[in-house]
């Protein structure tokens, strides 16, 4: 088994390159394969000065691969933090949502939208604060003489959730029809016209955050053994866990706020994983869901940006992709993956 | 491409050495499997400042030729060279507008509204859709139309990230504002010197500039006392109504001698929505119920005339309720963006003010602004 | 010999009530300690307070010197062993992971489980005689090889003191014995205290250096078995009428059948 799992680990590890280069060669702009490679690899050399090329060059460095980067950057923030968060739960069924996240993003988008100037970066901004003071809501509503259990974070998570939700049904009452379509479609999740940006204002928080989970795998083995547990095995189990959720909230959050809320991922990619590796080692876990959920992410952006001409939300992509897959991996169940 | 070949030959064989030791299961390899996580981070860093460093390298665009500076209605200054031969306009009533002036050939895509709009070419609903102006646009099927400019609103849902990709990619983009009648004036003229039509696009505003001009000075003589109170609304599903206040129908109310009771009694809302209870407080002389098509309006009667207060009103006593058709669904609506504004405005100020305005032939008006401008 | 853990005057309440009350108690290296009382009498607290996941209102728990609930998690897991009664977590890991987890005390906080760790967890397998099973996903296993792996991963923590909640629950008639003569093998093959909690008087005696009888919240009576387990105070800490049966080498102890007619 661990021969087989090596081969599969180091497999699916390097999936993400051969995606990215897929990528980076589809597009409703034709580019022939060939220009694609010569202007990847040699693209610091002078380039023979036509129009068409710098078109070409155009096209791959400012639409596709900010693009590409963002959509993995937010499979491995969705993924990873719901791999984290289903461990630190000891629940298989939550994902990154579940502690009133994509309700805040909702709700700051919607506050900037519907009375704010439209100034670019605003919602994100707003969007970003929002998820983030949910999430701090939600722990401290969970807290009870210090400790803030797993369930009454769910409890809380749900109580924050409704608060919010309500709070954003409000809003879109109070707003023009005009801006309430806006906030509608904030909700639904694309990358149509991210840029360089929206890369530079998610990435360094999510590889920052997901280094520290990855450093922190071990313990979320432990973590998802119930907190008497790791405590008798020597966690801290409030710093630790408040640690993770801060981390995953991060991740997420930077990620949602450039892009809306992005909906299965977290909850899919990490069943996969632990039903193809046949383990829920978070040691194993943890870097293909990076892996696994950047790919996923990505080929569902890529279906989005090029099925049509004009764009399909990808949130709605991976809804599509992603129920009908969890119900047939409920239902298969076996695999190693978990059990009740 | 050998650069990125020789880093995957090393990724390989740093993994078969873990394979090896971690045969009897052995965890050194978590410490090594972590710097394998390290390096294809480090190599996507690497590709994204690559990226980065290549197109700071690129900024400066290819040069254009004869390229002017004009301005644009948000107040932008674009460079661009006119007049414009291909161009993507994301709404339909600027879609319409270039119709109207004659170069529907030069629009070469359009968004995902403009296809459900009536008064535009059927030729130009055959253009590629490239999104819409909510959930986005398809940067690269707007770049492989190689258009000279786009054309779009502003200020609303993901107009800023979309005119800001846009430009990224050297895409000029003309961003088209509007909020009464005269906005819409500008936007002809400004179409107009883009598409260069100059002087169509100044026969149209000459043509709408002086029948909405009698209109207005007409209005502004009827005495306070012979102004009616009036409220434009949409009957909501829940059964609230949502009332034109502070917005170009609400203020259109005004111009033409009524007096809009939401607009006085909101002053700093477009779109205030009112229950019941308000509607009888309110008690306006004469009730305008908008909707997009037939259809529509026959429901909101339905569920507005089911209610309570309905046959106490003064307005439906006195049979002075009304229907009119907005935006550009359906034949026959003509309260929308775009010349047709003019026949709205004419027709509300028939039902407002039938004694200024009761000998107003709209038809005549109709017929030459269609004839004239809306047959290709 | 060497005192492992002395329990001092330790009570604890909950709710206004009280659970236990000043509870002394001494376990030296190599032997084991047997909790023995009915349902809510206070065991599983006891063993909760002596492992700092409850705190006492007074007294104190002195580990290898040290006080317990002064103690941070990681040095307190380095000198107690908790052993929760078999349960099914929600995700299988294998069973060597699961012994593995022992070793986190040992671990920095971003560290993963060495070589070093893995020789540890594989050899606390083997001392349980699991080995065979150290790929299997945990939830695999039957109720008896369960708990062996909780002991083996209680053993990988290398502690001075192994903790145990009611070892034989769930267990049939051979995986009981197994399991309790596998603790008393590991207490007194590695000088570790053990401290664990059961039902049946007659395991008690078995297995234990000293019997501590619990009734209330307090300790009723504590010493070596045979003077612990005696018909008067079995009687009055379970409330049934029993007799000891006395074989050759050692007695029994069986409820009168009257308690029942």
């Amino acid at each position: 088994m661990p021969h087989q799992r090596k081969s599969a680990f180091i497999l699916l590890l390097l999936l993400p390159l051969p995606v990215f280069l897929l990528s980076l060669t589809i597009g409703s702009y034709h580019i022939p394969f060939g220009e694609v490679l010569a202007i990847l690899f040699r693209g610091i050399d002078p380039l023979p000065n036509s129009s068409q090329t710098q078109i070409y060059r155009d096209v791959i460095f400012m639409i596709r691969l900010p693009r590409i980067l963002l959509s993995l950057l937010g499979g491995i923030a969705l993924s990873v933090s719901g791999a984290s968060l289903q461990s630190v739960f000891k629940n298989p069924l939550v994902d990154s949502y579940i502690l009133g996240l994509s309700a805040g993003a909702g709700l700051g988008a919607a506050l900037a939208i519907a009375f704010l100037p439209n100034f670019v970066g605003l919602t994100q901004l707003f969007a970003f604060s929002f998820s983030f003071l949910a999430f701090m809501l939600t722990y401290f509503v969970a807290r009870d003489r210090g400790q803030a259990s797993t369930v009454s974070l769910v409890l809380a998570g749900v109580i924050v959730t409704a608060l919010f939700s309500a709070a954003l049904s409000m809003i879109k009452f109070f707003t023009s029809s005009e801006k309430l379509s806006s906030v509608v479609y904030w909700l639904m999740g694309s990358m149509a016209v991210s840029g360089w940006d929206e890369v530079l204002q998610s990435g360094p928080l999510i590889i920052f955050a997901f280094i520290i989970i990855s450093l922190m795998r071990w313990r979320l083995n432990v973590l998802s053994m119930g907190d008497e547990e790791a405590k008798s095995l020597g966690i801290n189990v409030e710093r630790d866990r408040l640690v993770i959720l801060i981390t995953t909230t991060l991740m997420v959050s930077s990620f949602v706020s450039v892009s809306g809320i992005i909906g299965w991922v977290g909850l899919v990619v990490p069943h996969l994983v632990r039903m193809l590796m046949g383990t829920p080692d978070n040691r194993i876990v943890i870097p293909i869901s990076a892996s696994l959920g950047g790919v996923f992410l990505l080929l569902a952006d890529d279906v989005a940006r090029s099925l049509t001409s004009y764009e399909l939300p990808v949130g709605v992509i991976t809804t599509i992709i992603g129920a009908p897959f969890f119900l047939y991996l409920l239902r298969r169940r076996g695999g190693g993956s978990w059990r009740q | 491409m050998g650069y990125v070949i020789q880093h995957s030959h090393n990724f390989v064989s740093y993994e078969t050495q873990n394979l090896i030791k971690k045969a009897t299961f052995h965890p050194v390899v978590s410490g090594l499997r972590l710097k394998t996580i390290i390096a294809v981070l480090a190599l996507v860093i690497i590709v994204v400042s690559v990226g980065l460093l290549l197109t700071l390298a690129n900024v400066p665009g290819a040069p254009r030729q004869s390229s002017v500076t004009i301005q644009d209605m948000s107040g932008r200054s674009i460079v661009l060279s006119l007049p414009v031969s291909r161009v993507v306009i994301l709404n339909s009533y600027w879609n319409e507008i270039a119709s109207t002036l004659g170069v529907s050939e030069k629009i070469v895509g359009i968004d995902k509204y403009t296809l459900s709009s009536v008064y535009v070419p059927k030729v130009v609903k055959e253009r590629p859709v490239v999104g819409d102006l909510f959930s986005g646009v398809n940067l690269e099927t707007i770049l492989s139309l190689k258009p000279d400019a786009v054309i779009m609103d502003f200020g609303y849902g993901k107009t800023a990230d979309i005119v800001k990709s846009l430009e990224s990619i050297g895409v000029p983009v003309i961003c088209m504002y509007s909020n009464n009648f005269n906005d819409q004036l500008n936007a002809i003229r400004l179409l107009g010197k883009v598409f260069g039509v100059e002087a169509r696009a100044d026969s149209l505003i000459n043509f709408l500039e002086i029948r909405h001009s009698i209109i207005v000075a007409t209005a502004s003589k009827i005495p306070d006392s012979e102004r009616p109170t009036v409220l434009l609304c949409r009957v909501e599903k829940d059964g609230l109504l949502t009332a034109y206040a502070n917005s170009t129908w609400g203020k259109i109310v005004e111009d033409i001698g009524g007096i809009n009771i939401a607009l006085r009694n909101s002053p700093n809302q477009a779109w205030p929505k009112i229950n019941l209870e308000t509607l009888l407080a309110w008690d306006p002389e004469i009730i305008i119920i908008v909707g997009y098509d037939n259809l529509g309006i026959q429901s909101q009667l339905d569920l507005i005339m089911k209610s309570s207060v309905w046959n106490n009103l003064k307005a439906v006593k006195e049979s002075r309720v009304y229907t009119v058709l907005i935006g550009s669904r359906t034949e026959g609506a003509y309260l929308d963006w775009g010349p047709r504004m003019l026949i709205g405005e004419m027709k509300l100020a028939k039902i407002v003010q039938p004694k200024y305005f009761g000998d107003l032939n709209v038809d005549v008006v109709s017929d030459m602004l269609f004839s004239t401008y809306y047959t290709q | 010999m060497e005192t492992i853990v002395s329990v001092e005057d330790l009570s604890f309440s909950y709710g206004g009530t009280f659970k236990l009350n000043s509870i002394s108690l001494n376990v030296s290296a190599g032997t084991v300690l047997t909790l023995l009382g009915p349902n809510g009498c206070g065991k599983t607290t006891l063993l909760k307070c002596i492992n700092a996941l409850l705190k006492p209102e007074s007294g104190r728990v002195v580990i290898s010197g040290r006080n317990a609930h002064e103690l941070r998690r990681w040095e307190l897991a380095r000198l107690v062993g908790y052993v929760p009664q078999a349960h099914v977590p929600p995700f299988p890991y294998s069973t060597l992971d699961l012994v593995l987890m022992g070793r986190t005390a040992h671990l920095d906080f971003f560290q993963q489980p060495s070589n070093l760790d893995y020789k540890i967890a594989e050899k606390a397998l083997s001392m349980v005689g699991l080995d065979h099973l150290k790929h299997r996903p945990y939830d695999q296993l039957s109720g008896g090889e369960r708990q062996l792996a909780l002991i083996a991963r209680a053993i990988a923590q290398e502690p001075k003191l192994l903790l145990l909640d009611e070892p034989t629950a769930h267990l049939d008639f051979k995986n009981q014995f197994l399991v309790l003569s596998m603790v008393k093998r590991i207490a007194r093959e590695n000088g570790i205290g053990v401290i664990m909690s059961l039902h049946d008087p007659n395991h008690a005696i078995l297995f234990s250096d000293t019997v501590a009888l619990m009734k209330n919240g307090s300790i009723f009576a504590v010493g070596p078995s045979h003077l612990v387990i005696t018909k008067e105070k079995i009687e009055t800490v379970y409330e049934i009428s029993v007799r000891v049966i006395n074989q050759t080498n050692g007695f029994l102890v069986a409820p009168s059948m009257e308690n029942f007619s």
